[in-house]
């Protein structure tokens, strides 16, 4: 498409792509990487309590962790629109890359039924964690580790593999 | 503000603010 | 100073750090004493730390060795194949001493099976440790080079013959090196395990900093300090992977100066977990108590330490010239 043409060729996609700076595609890339631990890092916590046989921590006080959730969140996905934009016609014909933004959105979205499921739940920490709490909690962890597995591979597989970063 | 609507709208953001930021390159490297 | 330098500075700490550490941690055992035992557990813990750049200024050492007359590579390979499974014994050993402080902290107690698993591993260590340094006297000591050199088990290729200048050719030989190039899968499956490995250990410290610095208060740090063994189950992971990308391919990764900042800026990290694991300061902390100002800082550390560590490896292939 000309569209995905213009995109990457435009002056600053080609600058994070062929810069030499560390400033460019490096410093998005670790940004993405940062943003992506802490997604993954928060949620796998609030997963694991969860499935966890831990009856004295409770696990209410971890729903502090959703805001920071999102700021990860939201830097991965400027991060990530910017790369994609640079690469946009290679990203947008690899399967991978779609396979991750199904685990991605699918990752958020158990993240925001849990908010509103087991979060919500006026029993939540008087008894034993209900089974379809931890139904979410496997869920959760699944799509976030099944994520970061198809990102890690979009280096690897696709049109572009071999690119820088991998 | 719905979710879907936030990234659809950020992804946009972005992608205008690449534009945007591309032409001043070029116009700065004239 | 060099790394070579360095490594034969630094290998005093696996070899005669491990005898003091047992020593003393078999009085330890006999005196019944808990503060003795605490400061063993310490001691292996740390030991295991500093283990890792031994290993890793090693491999360099060993780069700076070739083309020179009068060493033995066949003695060096034998050194570091001993030295790999060394490292191995003494992390494990190091992990199990963690959980034992951890467990201490929680219940007085060590837990069941844990003084024993440590006193096994650690004698097992200490074996492997000093079969390797004995290999490791091999290398370049003239004087006992005659009883030694033929009596070199494992070595699959003598390289070099001394008094001969022979142009020696890639010495990462064999065994990991070979597998990962001959499975093209191996390295992105496990640095995607390297990426979930740090996203535990990211989450654990966010939470620890949620607590600390007062974003979380409603809960005592006893909870909080529940979680710590998925953060070093996270950082096992990653040492492991890590170990199998250094062993695989040191040669990007020896000289490069990133990667030297990951590794002290790790050995720092670790040091620091042992203060949220062990020291007063943090377990007195109540629901609802403010953090002493030395808990918040050495939270703020910790987070620091491990974005740092990150970024370190992120900026692997593009600053520190390697790859």
């Amino acid at each position: 498409m000309d569209f995905l043409n213009t995109l990457e060729h435009n002056a600053f996609s080609q600058w994070v792509t062929n810069s030499p700076s560390a400033w460019a595609f490096p410093t998005f890339l670790f940004l993405h990487t940062t943003g992506m631990s802490i997604v993954a890092g928060g949620s796998a916590i609030i997963d694991l309590v969860l499935l966890g046989t831990w009856p004295s921590l409770p696990v209410k006080p971890l729903v502090r962790l959703y805001p920071v959730i999102w700021v990860g969140f939201w830097m991965n996905a400027i991060t990530g629109t910017v790369m994609l934009c640079a690469d946009a016609t290679a990203k947008l014909s690899s399967p991978d890359f779609y396979l991750k933004m199904v685990f991605v959105f699918s990752g958020v979205y158990v993240l925001h039924a849990m908010r509103k499921t087991v979060f919500a739940d006026p029993q939540l920490d008087k008894g034993p964690v209900p089974r379809s709490a931890k139904m979410w909690a496997l869920a959760s962890l699944f799509c976030w580790f099944a994520a970061i597995t198809a990102g890690r591979l979009l280096a690897y597989v696709g049109p572009n593999k071999g690119a820088i970063g991998g | 503000m719905p979710f879907v609507l936030m990234v659809i709208l950020t992804v946009t953001g972005v992608i205008a603010l690449v534009g945007v930021l591309g032409s001043l390159i070029d116009k700065g490297a004239d | 100073m060099n790394l070579a330098h360095i490594h034969l500075l630094i290998n005093h700490f696996p070899t005669i750090g491990t005898i003091i550490a047992l020593g003393l941690f078999l009085v330890a055992l006999v005196s019944k004493s808990s503060d003795l035992r605490l400061a063993s557990l310490v001691l292996f813990f740390l030991i295991s730390l500093i283990t890792l750049p031994t290993y890793m200024s090693g491999n360099a050492a060993e780069e700076m060795l070739r083309g020179r007359t009068g060493v033995s590579f066949a003695a060096i390979e034998a050194h570091r194949n001993a030295a790999q499974l060394a490292v191995v014994f003494m992390e494990l050993t190091g992990v199990i001493s963690w959980f034992g402080l951890w467990k201490f902290r929680r219940q007085s107690s060590f837990g069941r099976g844990t003084l024993p698993a440590v006193l096994l591993l650690s004698i097992v260590t200490l074996g492997v440790v000093g079969y390797a340094a004995n290999l490791g006297g091999g290398i370049r000591h003239p004087e006992i080079e005659d009883s030694d050199a033929k009596k070199i088990p494992g070595a699959k290729k003598v390289l070099v013959v001394p008094e001969q200048r022979v142009v020696v050719k890639e010495l990462e030989v064999g065994g990991i090196s070979d597998f990962v190039t001959d499975h093209k899968w191996m390295w992105p499956a496990f640095q995607t395990l390297h990426l979930m490995g740090l996203s535990l250990i990211m989450g654990v410290v966010l939470l620890i900093d949620m607590r600390m610095l007062g974003v979380a208060k409603n809960v005592s740090f006893r909870a909080v300090h529940r979680l710590l063994p998925w953060g070093v189950l996270g950082f096992s992971v990653n040492a492991l992977t890590g170990m199998l990308f250094f062993a695989a391919r040191s040669a990007q990764y020896t000289t490069n100066a990133v990667f030297q900042w990951k590794m002290a800026l790790v050995i720092l990290a670790g040091i620091n977990a042992l203060y949220f694991t062990m020291l007063d300061d943090a377990w007195t902390l109540k629901a609802g108590g403010d953090a002493s100002l030395a808990a918040k800082a050495m939270a703020s550390l910790a987070l620091c330490l491990w974005v740092a560590i990150l970024f370190c490896g992120r900026m692997l292939p593009f600053l520190g010239g390697a790859f």
